[in-house]
């Protein structure tokens, strides 16, 4: 056969070899991580899924998903696109797929690398990227947790979590969904790793280090009801970490920076990689999409205190500018102005995971809960935000969730924080309780159907 | 072929040397309908043998009795009689015969005589196609051929439409028949490799119809399995023209017309006042149930923010986004040769516009054909053809996508406020038209240059044919051929449009290239011995395909003014290749015994590039046999009504290739990055073992025809497709949506009648008809994971199910309006009534509520000639039924209020409830609905059963013979009307998923052309 084939005239190839093609654009999976810098691009290429450019990811709508189902979200326009659906809670199991295709895309390439960077022979050299490894799976598992399942300390009787991705799957794979508190577990056990291994205390913007880890855990200490531990992670990061707390002098220039001083974990977004019409700073542009307001309630009460500088992070922007009826008036949250010298702004901010203001409050929240002295944190982050600030002796539960809303709000984490609480979340005509099904989005119809009964939806 | 030629010969010296009485010399022509003198057509007394042959000019002299009555014939034309009746002049003109056209058939690697031909095809003349469609061959085949399906997503110019031959054979591989032009195997590129999915747009728009001399369907594995792993969706060979021996014809046709929306009633909105009551109803709706829902306003207040609230302006934004657009042909060809030497050549050009204000397709194409004889022993053939194909439009919907852009046609239609003026008072265009704030005015947005999509095409087919003849048995040709095909894809998003805005400008550069290079050498061998006759075929053949783009983009314009990449500032670049190859050995043998008993075989075995090492070379094969009843000798009492009848059967396998290039490796992507650093992530899981998707063919049929009149083909078919390449869902837990594997197996089977019949043949009225009717179906025979259901589509709307046809629609059922509360409702178990309905969407379960493709499917054409052949008219009906479409612009347009603070409603939707209007259509309006009734249900599930005038030609051979040899003028209307349609509100012509998409449907046309001979 070879020999008949070979003496074919204007044949070009070589004829077998031809028949062995290779993509311009992708390389076999055995050959894709030979070393250590192969690897380190292997953990880019997880963020990369994770935070994909389109509608529904970590990047884009998600991010301010727990605003928007949060009490202080309130939409200027409706478009009809994903923010105010998620707003209204009418998201169906029909449109939950982005949401959880792409972390758990992410994790599968995590699972990958994982796999293939215990064959590398730099063994020493590949430590701190497979440490970063652990700790990215466990905060795309948190966002899935936060996500598709309640939050432990919220009383809700559904006591499902999510299926649990810790090894590569065959392509038939079908999971099943772990108990909520082995999900947490298991979440807690991959930072811990990261933060057992001691590498990557360095500051890396974009990447999840030491810190990022140990921030991280602390959160979901804090979600999992583990106070001590979140407290305890909470102050190490405080007293320990590289990281400082804005102050009123650079606050409002932090959020078009990179790398800013507080932020120990952010989604790097480029004019090349972004979800554009679906980022957060799309919807909270007048000109936008405009899905994303604050409610005038929450505008009055950041204004209520003009000390605060952080009542400069909401726009007034009530008031069309004259001719143009595309303008969608209302106040806006101004956290998204485009990273400093990005092609489109609007398109282009990073996306905040873990700053360090929030283990500042968490160490508030679980220093109340454990019965310890809340006032310190509290005033810590006071100073650094209100000008003439005079410390407070004591502060009560109130005080710690009011502080959050104002820190963190257009951040994806004020409904959480109601919810974990038992506290409903309550805006115009609409009461969210901490029990309700609508706090828990429904798994994307795909997977249930896909599944042949194994994987539970979440009750309605 | 040679033995043929003896025989003709002999009749006319028979024919030229009988005589009779004779008192009367008639003198006249003969020509075909274009006006080109028929050289050698006989001109017979009937019923005698008297009778002459026609002269190069086609004129002819004979002396006949008065009472006489004289028949002309050539071969490939249906005969004429004519009563003289004293006449001296008596002018024939022929109408080309289907059946005798396919006298000599194209078939792979080849052509033969249709008597030896043991498989199922079916030939159309390249003027048929051409007639229904300037713009592409694939559109022109449209209710010709039985078991053949056109289809396409949207009625754009120059947009791709999609055949099927006999049913769907695959569910993720293509389905797309091979295309081969002049024994050339065209690029096999898909539409992903040649643009960008912005707009739709076609490959084959890049060939000139007129071009075209036949276009044979190869239905069987008869027929098919020489293209092996490619044959599985059928084959179709294109040949073109050839230059003729003989005098030379110059020829021009020139058209042009007028085209617009097909079914009027599509698409159309709730005029001014319904818009307004239809606010206030689903604001107030909304209100009562929950403020919320209506961002609390009443419904007054809603309507109070129209354009005009007082009603006394309705727009019917229909008329301003759709127009009756412009269309021009023109066709210039030339044909001549001599013994040694044919040549054609042709030009053409052609502009068509979009019936969306804006858009346009346009065509030059050249080619020249040339066949030369070198030697006795040698002979050449090269043909070359070039086209420069340019699309200008909008963003369209053409693939199968969530969400309606707000560019579009159908996104700029639907959000547009009908209570708002297209004009201002100063008569310049009001730019504040929509209600969604999100779109413009479609005369800025379709007609100012502000945002649009333009491409620029152009393909180059060479080929080279090269026939040593070494003996009168053995000959040895070589066909190489090369396709190369380059796409040019320009975008511009202007600063102040709607899509341009936030990137303050877009203006984005894609060049798409691909070449095809296929080699084939054949070698052949012919013999007779003892009744007996043999051909056989070897060869090999290989293929190399390539693909490549490059883009590159630049925002932040400073104005509208400039979209030159240079004017903007960076904003990104790609690129990327692939290849392809596949090498392959092939023969066939076709044996008869006295052109009674017939047989073939055919065997060929394909590498490809594209599966696996361990399973990449497989082997296809055939065997066929028919049997001529009517050259039995027990047969010859009924030789009149069995003028020739022939069975056949066939059987055999063929395969198909998966679509994309690597889909068997495990692979890490490395075009993802993370801010500024590469980045690699694995984007493909391995499956060494991916192999071909294999079908097995069964044919069985019979050609009848009666009384040299009437012919009737039948054939059944039945083809199993097994090892599909299949695109399996996997969770996403495994960080793949689907992987690519071989698993299910497919039915689909049919029967196809061909009835074609000279009804009337007399010297001022003849007339002949062709019907053809298709029963198919296409069934899922058995799936993976012990045959449990799989769910796809968007938002999971179709259902592969064992037993269940393929494309079938898994959706809620809806039960309908409840008269009391004006709430719609869902059965919750559609399959166990009993389980009662409810309000709510989510609560609804899914089953199988329809079907994309039809039962029943074909066409009638009817042909007439009146006066001798001066008057001509012919028409075409095709129809379908058994199938449904998935209405997608319907769920925006039927959003129940849902959709009413960004959008209006479809006209047929006023018909809802409300308390003086209880057994309303429609449930009430709700705005931002809560109970979401308008998520895909079988509410949108609309049947497509139609009867639909396809063409009318009327055409007028002017006799002038003076200065040209033929003139001919015509009036041809192109989907002019809906004879029956189940769905009147819509169009039913959709992509073969029945997949409905928020585009611009179908248009009709109405063409007045002229054709000069000279």
């Amino acid at each position: 056969m070879k020999k008949f084939i070979y003496i074919l005239p204007l044949l070009l190839a070589s004829a077998c070899d031809a028949l062995d093609q290779e993509p311009s654009t992708a390389v076999t999976t055995d050959a894709a991580i030979t070393s250590v810098d192969d690897l380190a691009t292997a953990v880019n290429g997880a963020y990369y899924v994770a935070t994909y450019g389109t509608m529904l990811t970590v990047a884009s709508e998600m991010a301010i998903y727990a605003d928007l189902a949060g009490p202080d979200s309130y939409q200027p326009a409706s478009s009809g696109q994903n923010a105010s659906r998620l707003a209204q809670f009418s998201l169906t199991a029909n449109d939950t797929y982005n949401i959880y295709y792409y972390l758990y895309a992410a994790i599968a390439s995590v699972n990958n690398a994982i796999e293939k960077a215990a064959l590398l022979e730099d063994a020493e050299g590949a430590a701190p990227y497979v440490a970063e490894l652990y700790a990215m799976r466990g905060l795309f598992h948190f966002h899935l947790a936060t996500y598709f399942a309640p939050i432990p300390t919220s009383g809700n009787s559904n006591h499902m979590g999510i299926v649990l991705s810790d090894r590569v799957f065959d392509v038939d794979y079908i999971g099943e969904r772990a108990s909520l508190t082995d999900t947490y577990d298991f979440i807690i056990s991959d930072f811990t790793r990261a933060v057992d291994s001691g590498l990557n205390k360095d500051r890396n913007t974009g990447h999840m280090n030491y810190w990022a880890a140990l921030a991280l855990r602390a959160r979901a200490n804090l979600y999992a009801g583990n106070y001590q531990a979140a407290l305890k992670d909470a102050v190490q990061l405080i007293e320990e970490s590289p990281y400082r707390l804005y102050t009123t002098g650079n606050y409002m220039k932090s959020w078009s920076q990179e790398g800013a001083d507080e932020v120990i974990m952010e989604y790097l977004q480029t004019d090349t990689y972004n979800p554009q019409r679906y980022a957060p700073g799309y919807y909270t542009s007048p000109r936008g999409y405009s899905e994303y307001g604050v409610s005038p309630q929450f505008y009055e009460w950041l204004q209520s205190d003009p000390d605060d500088v952080r009542s400069q992070a909401v726009a007034d922007y009530s008031v069309a500018p004259s001719g143009d009826p595309d303008y969608n008036t209302g106040y806006y949250p101004l956290k998204y102005p485009g990273n400093a010298g990005a092609s489109v702004p609007a398109y282009t901010s990073n996306i905040r995971v873990f700053r360090l203001s929030e283990a500042v409050l968490i160490a508030a929240e679980a220093a109340y809960r454990t019965g310890a002295d809340a006032s310190v944190y509290i005033n810590m982050l006071r100073r650094n935000r209100i000008d003439g600030y005079q410390d407070v002796a004591s502060v009560t539960f109130e005080d710690i969730l009011n502080e959050r809303r104002k820190e963190l709000f257009a951040e994806g984490q004020i409904a959480f924080d109601y919810w974990r609480n038992g506290l409903p979340v309550v805006r115009d005509g609409l009461t969210i309780k901490p029990q309700d099904g609508r706090t828990v989005l429904q798994l994307p119809k795909e997977e249930i159907d896909m599944s042949k009964g194994k994987l539970v939806q979440n009750p309605l | 072929m040679v033995r043929k030629t003896v025989i003709t010969l002999c009749t006319v010296i028979a024919l030229t040397t009988g005589a009779a009485a004779q008192n009367l010399t008639v003198t006249g022509s003969v020509t075909d309908r274009d006006g080109y003198p028929l050289e050698g057509a006989t001109v017979q007394v009937k019923g005698t043998a008297t009778g002459v042959m026609a002269d190069p000019e086609g004129r002819y002299e004979l002396s006949v009795p008065e009472d006489a009555v004289l028949v002309a014939s050539y071969l490939g034309y249906v005969s004429q009689e004519m009563p003289v009746r004293g006449e001296h002049t008596i002018n024939f003109i022929l109408a080309e015969d289907a059946q005798y056209l396919d006298d000599v058939i194209v078939v792979a690697y080849g052509s033969m005589s249709r008597s030896d031909f043991t498989g199922s095809a079916t030939q159309v003349s390249g003027s048929d196609v051409a007639n229904s469609s300037r713009e592409s061959i694939d559109k022109g085949m449209t209710g010709k051929v039985p078991g053949v399906r056109v289809s396409s997503a949207t009625g754009d110019p120059g947009s791709a439409g999609s055949v099927q031959i006999r049913g769907v054979g695959s569910i993720s591989a293509g389905t797309s028949p091979l295309y081969v032009i002049d024994g050339v195997v065209m690029s096999s590129s898909t539409a992903s490799d040649l643009q960008l999915g912005y707009k739709s747009m076609g490959i084959l728009n890049t060939i000139n119809p007129e071009d075209i001399e036949s276009m044979t369907v190869l239905k069987d594995a008869a027929a098919a399995s020489l293209y092996g792993s490619r044959a599985a969706n059928g084959v179709i060979i294109i040949t073109t023209k050839k230059g003729k021996q003989g005098k030379t014809k110059v020829t021009y046709t020139g058209e042009a017309g007028v085209s617009s929306k097909a079914v009027r009633k599509a698409l159309r909105m709730l005029d001014g006042p319904q818009f307004l009551q239809y606010l206030k109803d689903a604001g107030d709706n909304a209100y009562a149930l929950n403020p919320a829902y209506s961002y609390g306003y009443t419904g007054d207040q809603i309507a109070s923010m129209a354009a005009d609230p007082s009603g006394k302006t309705s727009t019917d934004w229909t008329d301003q986004v759709f127009r009756p657009a412009f269309m021009t042909n023109h066709q210039l060809g030339l044909s001549a040769g001599n013994d040694k030497t044919q040549i054609y050549a042709g030009l053409g050009y052609d502009r068509t516009d979009g019936i969306v204000l804006g858009s346009y397709f346009e065509r030059f194409s050249g080619r020249v054909n040339v066949d030369h004889k070198v030697a006795p022993w040698l002979k050449v053939g090269i043909r070359q053809m070039i086209s420069f194909t340019g699309t200008k439009g909008h963003s369209d919907q053409s693939t199968q996508a969530q969400g309606m852009g707000y560019a579009t046609p159908v996104g700029v239609l639907t959000q547009s406020d009908p209570t708002a003026a297209p004009k201002n008072p100063d008569g310049s265009w009001n730019e504040y038209v929509s209600w969604s704030g999100q779109t413009g005015n479609p005369h800025l947005v379709f007609d100012s240059d502000t945002q649009y999509n333009r491409t620029h095409t152009m393909r180059s087919l060479s080929s080279l044919d090269l026939v040593v003849d070494f003996t009168e048995y053995l000959s040895l040709s070589n066909t190489f051929g090369y396709d190369y095909i380059d796409n040019k894809q320009y975008l511009w998003w202007a600063p102040s449009s709607i899509d341009g805005s936030a990137l303050s400008g877009l203006s984005a550069t894609y060049v798409f290239q691909t070449d095809d290079l296929t080699n084939s050498t054949i070698l052949r061998y012919n013999d007779s011995f003892g009744g007996s006759n043999i051909s056989a075929l070897a060869g090999f053949e290989v293929s190399d395909h390539r693909v490549s783009y490059t883009y590159a983009g630049a925002n932040n314009f400073p104005n509208d003014k400039l979209n030159a990449l240079s004017v903007g500032q960076m904003y990104g670049t790609g690129g990327a290749s692939d290849r392809a190859f596949m090498m392959s050995v092939l023969g066939s043998v076709n044996y008869d015994y006295e052109n009674r008993y017939y047989a073939s075989a055919s065997f060929r075995r394909d590498g490809s590039s594209r599966l696996g090492p361990d399973s990449r070379w497989a082997g296809f094969w055939s065997l066929s046999a028919a049997w001529r009843l009517s050259g039995e000798p027990f047969m010859e009492a009924v030789s009149d009504l069995f003028t020739d009848f022939k069975v056949k059967a066939s059987y055999g396998t063929n395969g198909n290739l998966p679509a994309e290039y690597y889909a068997y490796k495990g692979l890490y992507s490395a075009s993802g990055g993370y801010g500024t650093a590469s980045g690699i992530y694995w984007s493909n899981p391995e499956n060494n073992a991916l192999g071909w998707e294999k079908s097995r063919n069964f044919n069985v049929g019979f050609d009848w025809n009666m009384y040299n009149r009437v012919n009737v083909a039948l054939e059944y078919y039945s083809k199993y497709t097994s090892s599909l390449i299949f695109n399996m869902p996997a969770s996403a837990v495994t960080g793949f949506s689907s992987y690519t594997s071989n698993v299910g197996n497919l039915l689909n089977d049919g029967i196809e009648l061909e009835l074609s019949s000279t009804n009337i043949s007399r010297k001022n009225f003849t007339w002949s008809t062709d019907f053809n009717f298709t029963w198919q179906r296409s069934l899922v025979r058995s799936l993976p994971n012990g045959g449990s259901d799989i769910i796809y589509g968007d938002g999971g709307m179709y259902i592969h199910r064992e037993g269940e046809p393929i494309y079938s629609f898994y959706l809620p059922e809806w039960k309908g309006v409840d008269p009391d509360t004006g709430l719609g409702e869902f059965w919750i178990d559609p399959d166990d009534r009993s389980k009662g309905a409810t309000n709510y969407y989510t609560e609804a379960g899914s089953t199988i509520v329809g079907k994309a493709l039809p039962d029943f499917t074909g066409g009638v054409t009817s042909t007439m000639t009146f006066l001798g052949g001066l008057i001509d008219l012919s028409f075409l009906i095709s129809y379908q039924f058994g199938g449904s479409l998935f209405d997608y612009p319907g769920y925006f347009t039927h959003s129940d209020g849902f959709r009413a603070a960004s959008m209006n409603a479809a006209a047929d939707a006023a018909d809802y409830w409300t308390p003086q209007n209880r057994n309303a259509r429609y449930p009430k309006p709700i705005m931002n609905n809560p109970y979401r009734w308008d998520r895909f249900s079988s509410r949108l599930i609309k049947s497509t059963d139609n009867i639909r005038m396809r063409e009318i030609t009327l055409g007028c051979n002017v006799p002038v013979t003076r200065y040209v040899s033929g003139l001919r003028v015509y009036f041809r209307t192109v989907n002019p009307f809906m004879i029956w349609s189940a769905e009147p509100d819509i169009d039913p012509d959709v992509a073969i998923n029945g997949y409905r998409t928020a585009d611009v449907p179908v248009t009709k046309s109405f063409v007045f052309g002229v054709n000069i001979t000279l």
